[in-house]
């Protein structure tokens, strides 16, 4: 089984256990995160196929929406931290 | 609050897909990490917690240099440099140097030209002894983060000249293969895991960049090879003629930039100098080279930079299409430029 074949799999799997918020968490049923779905995205950028596109665009609107979500939480945090984000 | 880790991974993922992300969104990440940076230059879980910790700090590191953000970065490397132990890296001051610690420090090191390899040479020495490699943890904000060994270890190796092929490598990928599931990469613990498929993923990936296909087919096949090292499955062998194999890196970049040079110049029109070849076999012998060139770069892609592909089809496009759509011939053009200027000469 080469690397190829193999990453292919990984990139199955991966879409089975996809999240409906279209995020992934640390496993099968967990809830997504930032982090696993950042992970979940790599490997799907490594298989040569363009059959995961959309995975792969979800999986950047979660990552980006969550960001943004995580920075407005805290409204106490210093200007600076706050400001790339768009906020006051 | 978004922790670093959260920021920095977004980013890795996001720069693998520039094209499909929102450049506003990689600039809020950027300006993020580079404002919660400590005073001392490094980087913690938390932002400008002042209490830098190796693993934020290298991450941080990687993912901003992608974005060419050299000198802000060098306080970063700086820190790192600094908070070296004897042999190695650990994950804090108060810890000892560790593998995977001192293999993260060695991959975000390596990035930046300049570095002095004597401050390798221990890390490295530390890094073969593949007994000491395994599964490491952290104490993160909110969880304990487990580290991977062969994730880091494979490209530090690699980043410090080790081949792909060399023994502690190709026992490392006998025991990730350990680890091939039907679904892909299991966890060391045996768990099936997104983490444990971007372990494998990110350790095989940085092991294929180093890999030269043609070299190590030649190291697999020849009866010279000294190698009795059972082939890890890691990359897609593909097949080589004898010839394209043999020969030195240089010798066979001097063959294929010369035979580029030699498919250009009959395209321009070599019958000028030689009356008595026809225009019809030197495009035949222009076209010929042409995909020649092609073969021998896609064969051992790593020795030639992608804008030489490009430059030898951007030739043949421009060209093609000025006779097809104007019907100037190449070789009558230059005929056409050649008499303006004996003309322009004469008088």
């Amino acid at each position: 089984m080469s690397y190829h074949e193999q990453l292919f799999r990984a990139a199955e799997w991966l879409s089975s256990v996809r999240n409906e918020d279209k995020g992934w968490g640390l496993s099968a049923g967990q809830a997504s995160s930032i982090v696993n779905t950042a992970e979940a995205v790599y490997v799907l950028a490594r298989v040569p196929s363009p059959v995961h596109h959309s995975l792969i665009t979800d999986g950047l609107n979660f990552m980006q929406t969550k960001t943004l979500e995580s920075a407005r939480k805290d409204a106490a945090y210093p200007i600076c931290i706050l400001r790339p984000f768009g906020l006051p | 609050m978004p922790r670093t880790r959260y920021v920095f991974f977004a980013l890795l993922a996001c720069l693998e897909h520039l094209e499909k992300t929102d450049k506003k969104f990689i600039n809020e990440c950027k300006g993020w990490l580079l404002c919660a940076k400590n005073k001392d230059g490094g980087w913690g879980h938390v932002a400008n917690d002042e209490d830098s910790k190796l693993y934020p700090t290298a991450m941080t590191l990687l993912v901003l240099d992608r974005l060419c953000l050299k000198d802000e970065l060098s306080p970063g490397c700086h820190w790192i440099i600094s908070h070296m132990k004897a042999d190695g890296w650990g994950f804090s001051q108060n810890e000892p140097s560790s593998p995977v610690a001192t293999a993260i420090a060695i991959v975000a090191l390596r990035r930046f030209k300049g570095m002095d390899d004597q401050l390798f040479i221990k890390p490295k020495e530390r890094l073969l002894i593949i007994d000491t490699w395994g599964v490491e943890t952290e104490d993160m904000p909110g969880t304990p983060w487990i580290h991977c060994s062969y994730m880091w270890v494979f490209p530090a190796l690699t980043h410090l000249g080790v081949e792909p092929y060399s023994k502690p490598i190709a026992q490392g990928v006998r025991e990730l293969n350990k680890l091939n599931c039907k679904d892909g990469w299991k966890e060391p613990s045996n768990h099936l895991t997104v983490r444990g498929q971007f372990w494998a993923t990110f350790a095989l990936h940085n092991l294929q960049l180093a890999y030269d296909p043609a070299v190590h087919t030649y190291r697999i096949d020849s009866a010279l090879s000294v190698s009795n090292i059972q082939e890890p499955h890691f990359a897609t062998i593909f097949p080589h003629s004898k010839w394209s194999f043999v020969l030195p890196k240089f010798a066979y970049q001097a063959a294929t930039y010369t035979l580029l040079a030699m498919s250009v110049a009959a395209f321009f029109g070599i019958h000028r100098l030689a009356q008595a070849i026809p225009r019809k076999a030197e495009l035949f012998l222009a076209v010929g080279g042409f995909l020649t060139t092609y073969q021998l770069i896609q064969k051992r892609k790593m020795l030639f930079p992608g804008w030489v592909l490009k430059i030898a089809i951007g030739v043949i496009t421009v060209l093609s299409s000025i006779d097809l759509v104007f019907g100037l011939s190449v070789s009558h053009l230059f005929d056409y430029v050649t008499i303006a200027i004996k003309r322009i000469l004469s008088q």
